[in-house]
């Protein structure tokens, strides 16, 4: 089911300028503005590109970097497990994953950020106003899709903390402005989608937006109260307009659309579920999704808010949900491309903004650590492979560190965007790509 | 192979002999598979679920999911007809985690601050009209309640566990870091090499079940309640979680990942004659043992669902 939300911050005089400005900032601007609208898909390796955005930052050695003979204050409770790729192995809570490992490789040797933020979406250790590697993919292959060009894929909201993913720097275009943000769409445990982006006024549901009549209207009524930004919305307001009435790209949100047995098969999480809806959005021909694991990075209690920076209980943590969550919907998800053959031209990256640190600390935890491991898969990307290689504890890469920038030029060089074209449009020009992974 | 003499039609007849043999001989998991009945499914939203318990009157289940908006909450399941409720339905923060005494006048659960930094033990005990406040300094986890209702054991920083003398504290709040005295017993150590998880109370009161980390793998441990006589049950690879004692306190129910799948498994108070409960491809945890001792009720993933299930056990 497709939900049209209600915005909450009306006045008397009918949706407030706030309300107006905010709604103005979600919608997909970037739609129908690209820098290079004859580039098709066939010039990239990658038709499209899915990040999947693991906030707070998982451990590489409880992931995917374990380290059986590091001391005991470094190795944590968890044993190895034999993959598919003959020689590596990985942590116990990833059996499923472990046995679809000539889908993907690893690189143990990623080192991105040393703390929060989401500037390893930008190429960037911390955010500075660079636009997120989706907001670039959509300003090169911008208009002409059915659907916008980069899609952002959140969880239901929860009450209380953690929900910062949708104001921070590297969520969007940065620099280059709201209009190249990302459509925010979120997905229910149960698959229900919400179209973020398209709250516009309490009340509105898909059969009224076609009734033009009322459409003009309320137009009329928000352009008196938000005199200025009129134009500029109602730009924005068109592309949301034509996402919603047309149907191919409103079934692409409705996951009642697909078997059940393929909903089973990613389980009834909102982080499963949202990798379905992105499973949808790619195979519809968006160029760019991002799925969001939380809102935020906190992990002190289980639900969509609960992210993986787990300074306490990692390991009770790792066993009763982070470990099972993500091992049972990526695992689905690399199944369900690979059945398909989306996944020879898509794109799957799965990275947090870094890693943990090799020793547990007194809480049970593990705290803020720049090396991490990242999953890459699809696109040309060779499976079954361990890139890079890090110390005896999982703490310092002993081959050449990848960074975010070389992240960053890998997503866009796949994604068809190469060294000349982002020098052009100022983006990683002299980043290098991670050829090792092809 | 060709056979063309009697000595190599022997031969041939010896190997496929051995290789008959060979190819049947149990060499997969050797601990033996219960025979329990097809497991009866509880609820059906297929949420996130954990840490079921069946109140001593055994018409309902109270466990924690992860609702729609997100946030963990406690449910009751009403086992006359199947309805499901929140437990403090005037809550909002998240709560889980509950533990009820024996004869189910006193309960407790955790309970996580506004900021969701925090996690406190909220008792609650109708026979004192009384709620007392737990709060270890940074947070506390996995409470279980004595039969009695009487003491409390939880962990702390998801490392050493703690019991708490109910009886001694008059006031509805205590608050205490590290320290001990009291009405506070540290039961097990402190420290990054340790982490003793999901404790339970036997039925006489008289010892705990737990999971621990410090042997470098999550392994079952049993000790006296005053944290004496500390005894490891399990010697598996895998990852051996969530124990719980039967009623009759001469098995104790536990999940393990020894296949590389999460299973239920029993055995006995010593650890010996262990025996696996459930085969399914999902994940089935948090094994809880009904009051009346034939039965388990778990958390079983079927079909991407995640619900409760009861499993009746042939003895």
């Amino acid at each position: 089911m497709v939900e049209i939300g209600s915005f909450q911050t009306r006045n008397c005089h009918g949706i407030s300028r706030r309300a107006f400005v905010q709604t103005a900032a979600s919608l997909p601007l970037a739609w129908g503005l690209s820098t290079n609208p004859s580039i098709a898909a066939e010039t990239s390796k990658a038709k499209s590109v899915l990040v999947v955005w693991l906030w707070g930052g998982p451990s590489q050695l409880d992931t995917f970097d374990p380290k059986p003979k590091a001391p005991s204050e470094y190795r944590g409770p968890f044993s190895t497990i034999a993959t598919r790729s003959p020689g590596v192995r990985f942590s116990e809570p990833f059996p499923r994953l472990a046995d679809r490992s000539q889908h993907f490789s690893i690189i143990r040797s990623t080192v991105l950020s040393g703390n929060h933020g989401l500037g390893p979406l930008t190429g960037e250790a911390t955010a500075t106003g660079q636009p997120n590697f989706g907001s670039v993919v959509g300003k090169h292959r911008g208009g002409g899709q059915k659907l916008p060009p980069f899609i952002s894929i959140v969880p239901p909201k929860g009450p209380g903390h953690g929900a910062f993913l949708l104001t921070q720097k590297g969520r969007g275009g940065g620099d280059w402005g709201s209009a190249y943000d990302p459509f925010m769409a979120s997905c229910s445990a149960t698959g229900e989608s919400e179209l973020r982006g398209l709250k516009l006024l309490d009340g509105l549901s898909l059969d009224r937006l076609d009734d033009r009549r009322l459409l003009r209207k309320q137009l009329d009524n928000i352009k008196r109260s938000a005199e200025g930004v009129y134009d500029q919305w109602n730009h924005q307001f068109e592309s949301a307009y034509r996402l919603l009435t047309t149907p191919d790209a409103t079934k692409a949100f409705d996951l009642s659309q697909e078997p059940i047995k393929v909903r089973e098969s990613y389980g009834q999480t909102s982080f499963g579920k949202s990798l379905l809806l992105g499973r949808r959005l790619i195979e519809a021909g968006t160029p760019y999704v991002q799925v969001n694991w939380s809102l935020g990075v906190d992990s002190v209690d289980e639900g969509t808010n609960t992210g993986w920076d787990t300074h306490y209980n990692a390991f009770g943590l790792m066993v009763d949900y982070h470990g099972p969550v993500l091992d049972w919907a990526l695992s689905a998800l690399l199944d369900d491309l690979h059945q398909r053959r989306l996944l020879d031209d898509t794109l799957v990256v799965v990275m947090g903004e870094m890693g943990r640190t090799p020793k547990i600390n007194a809480n049970g935890g593990r705290d803020h650590w720049p090396n991490c491991s990242t999953l890459w898969a699809g696109g040309g990307v060779k499976g079954g492979r361990v890139i890079g290689a890090t110390d005896a504890i999982g703490g310092q890469p002993i081959t050449k560190p990848i960074d975010a920038a070389m992240v960053g030029a890998t997503i866009l060089n796949t994604a068809g965007i190469d060294q000349a074209t982002r020098a052009q449009m100022k983006i990683l020009p002299d980043a290098e790509v991670i050829n090792e992974l092809f | 192979m060709s056979c063309s003499n009697a000595f190599a039609r022997r031969y041939c007849t010896a190997a496929l002999i051995l290789l008959f043999a060979v190819a049947f001989l149990p060499l997969g998991n050797p601990v033996p598979t219960c025979n329990a009945a097809e497991p009866v499914r509880l609820t059906t939203d297929g949420r996130i679920k954990r840490d079921p318990v069946v109140w001593p009157d055994g018409k309902s289940i109270s466990y924690s999911t992860v609702t729609d908006a997100g946030v963990s909450r406690i449910m009751r399941l009403n086992l006359a007809d199947g309805s499901t409720s929140l437990f403090h339905p005037q809550e909002t923060q998240p709560d889980r985690e509950l533990t009820v005494s024996s004869d189910g006048s006193v309960y407790a659960f955790v309970h996580v601050t506004p900021d969701g930094q925090r996690g406190m033990i909220i008792v609650k005990d109708s026979n004192r009209s009384k709620s007392i406040k737990l709060e270890p300094g940074k947070f506390a986890l996995w409470p279980t309640l004595s039969p009695s209702g009487k003491r409390i054991v939880f962990t702390i920083d998801a490392t050493a566990m703690v019991a708490v003398d109910l009886e001694m504290i008059q006031t509805s709040e205590l608050k205490f870091e590290a320290k001990t005295g009291g009405p506070v017993l540290r039961l097990t150590n402190d420290g990054a090499t340790y982490g003793d998880l999901w404790p339970k109370f036997s039925p006489n009161g008289r010892t705990l079940v737990f999971s621990s980390r410090r042997d470098d793998d999550f392994e079952i441990y049993l000790t006296g309640i005053d944290g004496k006589g500390q005894l490891r049950l399990t010697h598996s690879p895998g990852i051996d979680t969530h124990p719980s004692f039967s009623p009759d306190g001469k098995r104790i129910a536990f999940t393990s990942n020894r296949d590389r799948n999460y299973e239920i498994y029993t055995m006995k108070v010593d650890g010996s004659d262990v025996r696996r409960i459930t085969n399914n491809p999902g994940r089935d945890d948090f094994a809880y043992w009904h009051p009346d001792g034939d039965r388990l009720i778990i958390v079983s993933q079927r079909k991407g669902s995640y619900d409760l299930y009861s499993i009746t056990l042939d003895e």
